[in-house]
């Protein structure tokens, strides 16, 4: 026998070498993954009673030709017998042959290990670059590689150190930059309300109080005055709508939309008796959402789906759900005014509206309203629309990855 | 009911203004008082200051009380008003421009005996002006002093 490797199994690191040199070979000739690791736990197993009873045991690797066929070779000296050995023939056809002292030498066992290596490709080179493969394996140059994943995972350690506080003092930016913006909302709320008041209460008065020596010019500046006084107001409620939105809690439950839609539109027909809208709800439609985010959603949904279609006889609006894409799409349509697509992009931002005042109120803020009482729930909201045809608005609530 | 005192806790002179002017448009007997901080309040409750000849056993028929105020807070005038027996069952209502959820919370929690906030529409203010004076002045049975 020709020792490819041999170790001496007398310290913990030369139990680690043995192990990682015995599963190289194993794995190298193409021995069974199963078998190596058996081997080598073996290996291992003998030198840690080796080291506890102080005894010499020397592990030696080598390779042999048997009819075509390359046996990988583990011979365990000072070791006279093993009981591990036991079922190792049947389970993985390794061989262990037992050998007492001769000479004055070592009793030892012999493991032989079939592997998938023609003889034929085990040459000189063959054994040269195997030489050298196990030669990595040997301690030097594995106190190397620990040394080295030391010094990485050291320097690791401290990349997740600096990210650990730089989150920290993210966290502490963002609470401070929420108290600003609650102290904000506060501000806008009562701040910007006193001097509107006082515009149109004054306004008001001058109408009142001075009807005589005010011309009709004067008295309509006045009503301009009083009717932009109440558009500001309004905006300035919308803008804390969305702020809210924002910044109250989630609470996260089994919400019934199609119950939901029926008790908008219940509302919204009684807020405008007159008109004839067909309404179809597709029944049984639930999701899992924030109930008070997702009423939001479907108010602003529905009520521009009345708004749009208010010169239509019938108006047409429909509460219904598809899948596109594997994820289930909720959406509104209706056939009113509808927009032009080319245009969008802007259906989504604050304040942004497609059509006049004059022919339909609204300060623009309802789809804004929508898309982030959507994305904060991690969900998505597209529109199509043609002018004079419609408009449909769907929207998903939690992102597949969520939960997916 | 014309004896009545109605105490007005507004540091911003033209809601003053405009809530005097909605007194008067409800044709409001009774006389209005207007203080202009929280510390004003508290003094004029509690015949203090300012206001120490005043018989402190006079006390206003309603507080009307703005949040937002110089010096004390409306919330803390509110707690100094419940935390004193002379005062503890007096009438308060909050008038103001906030409709924060905290605001309102902590109105009611400090023992405000309603929370109105002021519109920005004058007549509706002018309404919700009367619906206040009819509601605590005339309807309402004040607590024995």
């Amino acid at each position: 026998m020709n020792p490819l490797a041999s170790i001496n199994l007398s310290t913990d690191l030369a139990l680690v070498e043995a192990r990682g040199k015995v599963r190289t070979l194993a794995e190298d000739l193409g021995a069974q993954a199963v078998a190596g690791t058996a081997v080598a736990t073996i290996v291992s197993d003998v030198g840690r009673r080796a080291i506890k009873d102080d005894l010499p045991v020397t592990a030696e690797l080598a390779i042999e030709a048997v009819e075509g066929r390359t046996i990988m070779q583990v011979r365990l000296s000072g070791v006279s017998a093993l009981p591990e050995v036991e079922g190792l023939r049947s389970r993985f056809g390794i061989e262990a042959i037992s050998s007492t002292a001769v000479d004055g030498g070592r009793p030892s066992v012999e493991l032989r290990i079939p592997t998938s290596t023609p003889a034929a490709r085990v040459d000189e080179a063959f054994l040269d670059r195997e030489r050298a493969r196990l030669i990595q394996r040997s301690p030097g140059q594995l106190l190397e590689e620990v040394q080295r994943q030391n010094v990485e995972l050291s320097s690791l350690l401290e990349e997740l150190r600096d990210t650990k506080n730089a989150l920290a003092l993210k966290a502490r930016e963002l609470e401070t930059v929420n108290r600003e913006l609650e102290s904000f909302s506060y501000s806008v709320s009562h701040d910007l309300r006193a001097p509107l008041r006082a515009v149109d209460g004054f306004g008001l008065a001058l109408l009142e109080d001075y009807d005589a020596a005010l011309d009709e010019t004067g008295k309509d500046y006045l009503r301009r005055i009083r009717a932009a006084t109440a558009r500001m107001a309004r905006l300035i409620d919308d803008l804390l709508s969305l702020s809210r939105l924002t910044r109250d809690e989630m609470h996260v439950g089994r919400v019934d939309l199609s119950r939901l839609a029926e008790e908008i539109v219940a509302e919204l027909r009684e807020g405008e008796p007159g008109r004839n809208v067909d309404v179809t709800i597709t029944p049984g439609l639930e999701a899992e959402a924030d109930a008070a985010l997702t009423r939001v959603v479907l108010v602003n949904l529905l009520g521009n789906a009345f708004k749009f279609t208010d010169k239509r006889d019938p108006a047409r609006i429909a509460f219904g759900a598809e899948t596109v894409d594997g994820r289930l799409w909720y959406c509104v349509e209706d056939n009113g005014a509808g927009f032009d697509m080319t245009y969008a992009d802007k259906l989504f931002g604050a304040f942004q509206r497609l059509h006049t005042t004059d022919e339909f109120d609204g300060t623009g803020i309802g789809l804004a309203i929508v898309q982030r009482a959507i994305h904060r729930q991690g969900g998505e909201v597209r529109a199509w629309g043609e002018i004079g045809t419609g408009a449909k608005i769907s929207f998903c609530l939690a992102s597949p990855r969520i939960g997916g | 009911m014309s004896g009545d005192i109605i105490l007005l806790v507004e540091d911003n002179p033209d809601d003053v203004e405009l809530t005097l002017r909605a007194f008067r448009k409800n044709n409001m007997r009774g006389e209005i008082v207007v203080v202009r901080d929280g510390a004003e309040a508290l003094d004029y409750l509690f015949a203090e200051g300012a206001y120490a000849d005043r018989n402190p056993m006079d006390r206003p028929a309603l507080v009307l009380l703005d949040l937002k105020l110089p010096k004390l807070s409306g919330h803390e005038v509110l707690r100094r008003i419940r935390s004193d027996e002379r005062t503890a069952l007096l009438p308060v209502v909050v008038l103001t421009s906030s409709r924060e959820d905290a605001d309102l919370i902590e109105s009611y929690s400090g023992g405000a005996n309603s929370y109105v906030r002021k519109p920005v529409d004058f007549n509706e203010f002018i309404e919700a002006v009367r619906q206040v004076g009819v509601y605590w002045l005339a309807l309402n049975e004040q607590p024995p002093r």
